[in-house]
């Protein structure tokens, strides 16, 4: 019994590894051909218009783009098992050393964005359950329905306009003020990290007022799916034996829904927090543009007007992989939690 | 509003630009602007008499008797910001590697003759404070002076660089996020597409600057911008569109300054282009001249960020040609298209950059260009897409902006009126335009030596061009930028690299 | 209840249906509702206030703004009905196929679906757009690429419970098998939540096609398409805020309008899936 199990856990382990290769390496096929297939010259980009046409043709062979496609793909990948992820044409740094500056950016922010969407979506889908069909329930619902459906960048705009320009309450586009911006120094990337390890006072709070827009504005896009989801799953565990068993116990309605519904809904309400989590790491690219975050959604667009090859396939790996990842230990929790799903 | 550190500018503009900030690497708008600050020349543009140059790193030179040398005198006691003083070697050094890497801005050397296989011959050190320069090609020393104030021959400190250098790179690598000059400012921190700072460089030959550092801040989004200038948290905002400039006009904290810039737009037929033979044909030129709605695009639609300039050398530049002979008027234009035989319904296929404020221009002449039968079909596309396109002289037509590589005539010149069919990529040769006489007028307009002889030279090309080419020059920029009050000293010239900030104080 | 009745009873169905319908007349009227031409300039009044003329204000080059909005239902239908005219039919087909026969052929679609759910949507889309060219068919066919793994899933899903089912099993008795079951049988069942999943993506890509647009990969000047406008109207939104206020409310309406459809439509079917 405990060597057919441990080798079902083995066979699940190396197909998960399998999937994740398939996908990774697929991923990266696609990207490179689409990225070689662009009609933008990265090396264009690089020299510029009134170059001469030798300083073309050397920036041409300096990027490897008189080799064809397979062998440049296969130097790529080969360069990339030993972490070495090519130079970037538009920032002129190691790709490897651009990431792990803005990949912090996006995944700080993502993930405060997560804490508030699914701390205040979880709450309206509970009382959107709880009280359900009343008023409280269409306003909630509404709210979240709107947040979801707004063009994101013009979201950002007007609060920006709002917020920062006309009420002074949130501070302006970027991670820092100047102020502080060049004299803290980058340990983990993570800026409420730093500026609270670094002890400069004001830093810390005026870190929390710049990240209240951005946060903001993917909070209210993201709310609208968590809280829809586990309004839906908590009615449908609200309907089961299980329920009216514990109301005929006499158990008052929260003890009912914290203790017995919420549990249970655990298995979808978690799918879609790791589904919101993962959209949320896609980049948000255009809040990152409106409020000029340096994270990986940026550096992603603009690796692609640029036709910068190693820049793109750098960073749709990470978020590639993040992806992969995200999705698998979804699957995983759900199975840690909800015990019917094996 | 955020909080302000004194003696600190900050400025709001877009630097995704920047490819490196190696001065015989960059060459981008952004690049050039920073290399102002940072380095210096032997010669420069004088910021407060334009069209006159300045002795920067040489105090003199001297004309060789044959008329292809130079002999500079460099300024005695001028150090880099490293403390290392000039030196003939630093020149060499400077000139050479920026011929061998040959990256970009190496062309506007090679205009002197010089290539990665021979430029060591034509540099020479004669002793401690004198350095030998001569050149092969057919040029006026005018010419090779007003080639040495570009940003491609700053001077770069070769001890600092030295102890930087990744074999046979010529610190390439290094001074892509590193300064190594002898200008107001040097690089303290640079982390592409989000920030340069520069401290002050006290030492600095001309005089240290008023302030103590000037943060360069991406901001990708005009809206942004506009907003940090507004609230405070910028001090200066660039590249705001016009409509973002008329409201913040009369805002009491903010000023609205307007330069000249010499960036011209003009549209472009490719006559070589055999699928729509129609643009071969020179009447169409002519009627497009006359199709395009000047005053409106310039005053309404850009409100005033542009000014009508019709001629290839922009207003400002010596020899410019001021006169504007075409304006709207449709009823001209189908006269003479309708003398050629060119039928009603034609279509063109118009390319344009996908960014403000080409679209709208895009838009003004796909109207006017209408009512006399044309149908333009826009193309938005990202710049290196379109110039990708006109490189291989695919396009139908395209409208484009161009700046001179540096400040000299026959930058513009050699770009529009010649065209040497030789595989050189100048403007005239992608819109397949054969013009021998005119290329060698503009050949022999380089290497005249006397300087009136020269401006009507110049004049005489800019008349042929506006008359006759395939090219219609419509606009020039006026640059426009927001200044908070509290900002003095600030100065701009011409060409994109004539910024500067070692007057300002806040 | 069953059907039709009982999802008219829903109140989000209904308001979803009755905006999707008047955005969707506003289309096809579009000639005969439209005030102005919407490619029409006039410089001398661009940029005005919403007046009685101009119930919406003028954009920068002074066209009408509410004209534009009505033309522009038509480019956001015709791209939505593209977009699901491409992804459901290929989602389903690979869904069903790999739910139906199993073994190595599910593995390798389920596997490739799998992979194509891992791409960023917009990303890959910005790519793609980028290669081919900015167009109407080109941003279909960009969204369309990644947006069909979900309906692959679900029809997945679907066949295997059917699979496992006794309904499938007296369809066979029956004698009918292969394409036939699976048109006739299997298909049906998916379309309940087909239906919740389409009208989700829908709301979702018309927001995709508005980034699109504002990022300048959208359709072709000087055909209005919302996206665009918006861009058009961020560069002056703090001072004329109409320009881009129209276009953003109509996308927020016709998003939302999807949105309550699909709740709705959930709400109505079987709550226990999905």
């Amino acid at each position: 019994m405990g060597a057919a199990y441990g080798l079902r856990v083995l066979r699940r382990a190396c197909d998960a590894v399998l999937t994740l290769v398939l996908t990774i390496t697929g991923l990266l096929a696609v990207t490179f051909a689409l990225s070689s297939l662009s009609p933008i010259d990265p090396a264009i980009r690089l020299v510029g218009d009134h170059a001469s046409a030798d300083s073309y043709q050397q920036a041409r062979r300096d990027l490897g783009l008189d080799q064809s496609w397979p062998v440049q793909f296969e130097r790529y990948v080969g360069h990339a098992l030993h972490g070495d992820f090519g130079v970037s044409t538009s920032t002129g740094q190691r790709v490897r050393d651009d990431l792990e500056g803005v990949f912090p950016a996006t995944v700080e922010l993502a993930t405060i964005a997560m804490l508030v969407s699914a701390a205040v979506g979880l709450g309206f889908g509970l009382v959107g359950a709880w009280r359900r069909g009343g008023l409280i329930d269409a306003l909630i619902r509404l709210l979240s329905l709107a947040g979801n459906s707004v063009p994101i960048f013009w979201l950002g705009l007007l609060s920006l306009y709002l917020f920062y320009a006309h009420l002074h309450w949130a501070a302006g586009p970027g991670r820092l003020d100047d102020a502080f911006e060049y004299s803290i120094d980058r340990v983990t990337g993570f800026v409420l990290i730093d500026t609270w390890r670094s002890g400069v006072p004001g830093a810390f709070s005026n870190a929390i007022a710049h990240l209240a827009l951005p946060v903001l504005v993917l909070t209210a896009n993201t709310i609208g799916n968590i809280a829809r989801m586990t309004r839906a799953a908590l009615l449908g565990e609200i309907a089961q034996e299980y329920v009216i068993v514990a109301r005929a116990k006499g158990a008052g309605e929260a003890r009912v829904m914290l203790a017995h519904i919420l549990p249970n809904a655990a298995g979808t309400v978690l799918t879609v927090f790791g589904l919101s989590y993962a959209r949320l790491l896609e980049g948000a690219v255009l809040t990152e543009t409106v409020f000029a975050w340096p994270g990986i959604g940026r550096y992603l667009t603009t690796a692609l007007f640029a036709a910068d090859t190693p820049a793109i396939l750098g960073a749709t790996l990470v978020i590639g992989v993040c992806f992969v990842v995200l999705n698998r230990c979804t699957d995983l929790l759900i199975r840690a939690v909800d015990p019917r799903i094996l | 509003m955020a909080a302000e550190v004194p003696g600190t500018l900050v400025v709001a503009q877009s630097l995704d630009d920047v490819v490196s900030l190696d001065p015989a690497e960059g060459f981008e708008l952004s690049s050039v602007q920073a290399f102002t600050s940072l380095y210096q020349r032997l010669v420069q543009s004088d910021p407060d008499r334009p069209g006159a140059l300045r002795a920067t790193l040489a105090s003199d030179w001297k004309s060789g008797a044959d008329g292809h040398s130079l002999v500079f005198t460099l300024r005695p006691g001028a150090v880099f910001s490293s403390g290392n003083a000039l030196r003939p070697e630093d020149v060499v050094f400077s000139l050479q590697r920026a011929v061998r890497l040959n990256r970009s801005p190496a062309f506007i050397l090679n205009e002197l003759g010089w290539t990665a296989g021979n430029v060591d011959r034509f540099l020479v050190r004669i002793d401690d404070l004198h350095v030998g320069i001569r050149w092969p090609a057919r040029v006026g020393s005018a010419f090779v002076l007003n080639v040495l104030s570009a940003t491609v021959a700053s001077i770069v400190d070769e001890q600092e660089v030295a102890r930087h250098l990744v074999a046979g790179d010529a610190g390439n690598g290094w001074l892509h996020t590193h300064s190594a000059g002898s200008g107001p400012f040097r690089i303290r921190r640079y982390i592409p597409h989000e920030a340069l700072v520069m401290d002050a460089n006290p030492q600095a030959p001309l005089g240290a600057p008023l302030l103590k550092t000037v943060v360069i801040k991406n901001v990708a989004d005009a809206a942004s911008r506009r907003l940090l200038v507004e609230v405070g948290d910028a001090d200066i905002a660039r590249d705001l569109g016009p409509d973002q400039i008329a409201a913040l006009r009369g805002k009491p904290d903010l000023q609205v300054l307007e330069y000249p810039s010499a960036s011209l737009h003009y549209l472009l037929f490719n006559t070589a282009n055999r699928a729509n033979p129609v643009l071969g044909n020179p009447a169409l030129w002519q009627a497009a001249r006359w199709l395009i709605d000047y005053q409106g695009i310039a005053e309404q639609l850009l409100k005033r960020q542009y000014i009508v300039h019709q001629a290839f050398l922009a207003q400002g530049f010596p020899g410019a040609l001021d006169t504007t002979p075409y304006h709207l008027d449709v009823a001209k234009a189908r006269a003479i298209l309708a003398n050629a035989g060119i039928a009603p319904g034609t279509v063109i296929k118009l390319d344009v950059f996908n960014q403000p404020p080409f679209n709208e221009i895009a838009q003004s002449l796909q109207a006017t260009f209408s009512q006399a039968g044309i149908r333009l079909q826009i193309l938005p596309a990202v710049a290196s897409e379109v110039y990708g396109k006109t490189r291989a002289r695919t396009e139908e037509a395209v409208w484009l902006y161009w700046i001179p590589d540096y400040y000299d005539a026959h930058s513009t010149a050699s770009a529009f009126a010649m065209n040497r069919e030789d595989g050189t990529q100048s403007i005239a040769w992608r819109a397949g335009w054969h013009i021998p006489e005119l290329s060698a007028l503009t050949a022999a307009a380089v290497e005249e030596q006397d300087p009136a002889a020269r401006a009507h030279l110049y004049e005489e090309i800019q008349t042929q061009v506006q008359r006759d080419s395939p090219f219609v020059i419509a606009l020039q920029e006026r640059a426009q930028l927001v200044m908070r009050n509290h900002v003095h000293g600030y100065r701009q010239g011409l060409t994109a690299d004539m910024v500067y900030y070692d007057r300002v104080t806040r | 209840m069953s059907g039709a009745p009982r999802l008219l009873a829903s109140a989000d169905v209904r308001i979803g249906v009755s905006v999707l319908g008047m955005a969707l007349l506003a289309a096809l009227a579009a000639p005969w509702i439209a005030p102005f031409d919407p490619i029409a300039q006039d410089i001398g009044h661009r940029l005005s206030p919403p007046t009685l003329t101009h119930l919406l204000g003028t954009d920068g080059l002074g066209r009408d703004i509410l004209s534009r909005l009505i033309y522009g239902t038509r480019p956001t239908f015709g791209l939505i009905a593209l977009v699901a005219a491409l992804t459901v039919p290929i989602g389903l087909t690979v869904g069903i196929v790999a739910g139906y026969c199993g073994g190595w052929l599910e593995r390798l679609l389920m596997g490739i679906t799998d992979i194509v759910m891992a791409f960023p949507t917009l990303v890959l889309a910005l790519a793609f757009v980028g290669v081919m060219g900015p167009g109407l068919t080109n941003c279909a066919l960009a969204l369309a690429l990644t947006g069909w793994p979900a309906y692959a899933r679900l029809a997945r899903t679907e066949t295997l419970h059917m699979r496992s089912s006794d309904y499938l099993a007296a369809a066979e008795m029956h004698g009918i098998v292969g394409v036939r079951l699976l048109w006739g049988h299997v298909l049906p069942s998916c379309v309940p939540a087909m239906q919740i999943r389409l009208a989700l993506d829908l709301a979702a890509i018309i927001l995709a096609a508005a980034g699109l647009g504002f990022l300048g990969f959208g359709i072709s000047p000087p055909t209005p398409e919302w996206g665009a406008m918006i861009a058009d109207g961020s560069k002056v939104i703090f001072d004329q805020w109409w320009v881009a206020a129209s276009p953003g409310a109509a996308i927020l309406s016709l998003s939302l309008a999807f949105n309550l459809l699909a709740d709705g439509l959930r709400d109505a079917g079987d709550p226990f899936h999905g």
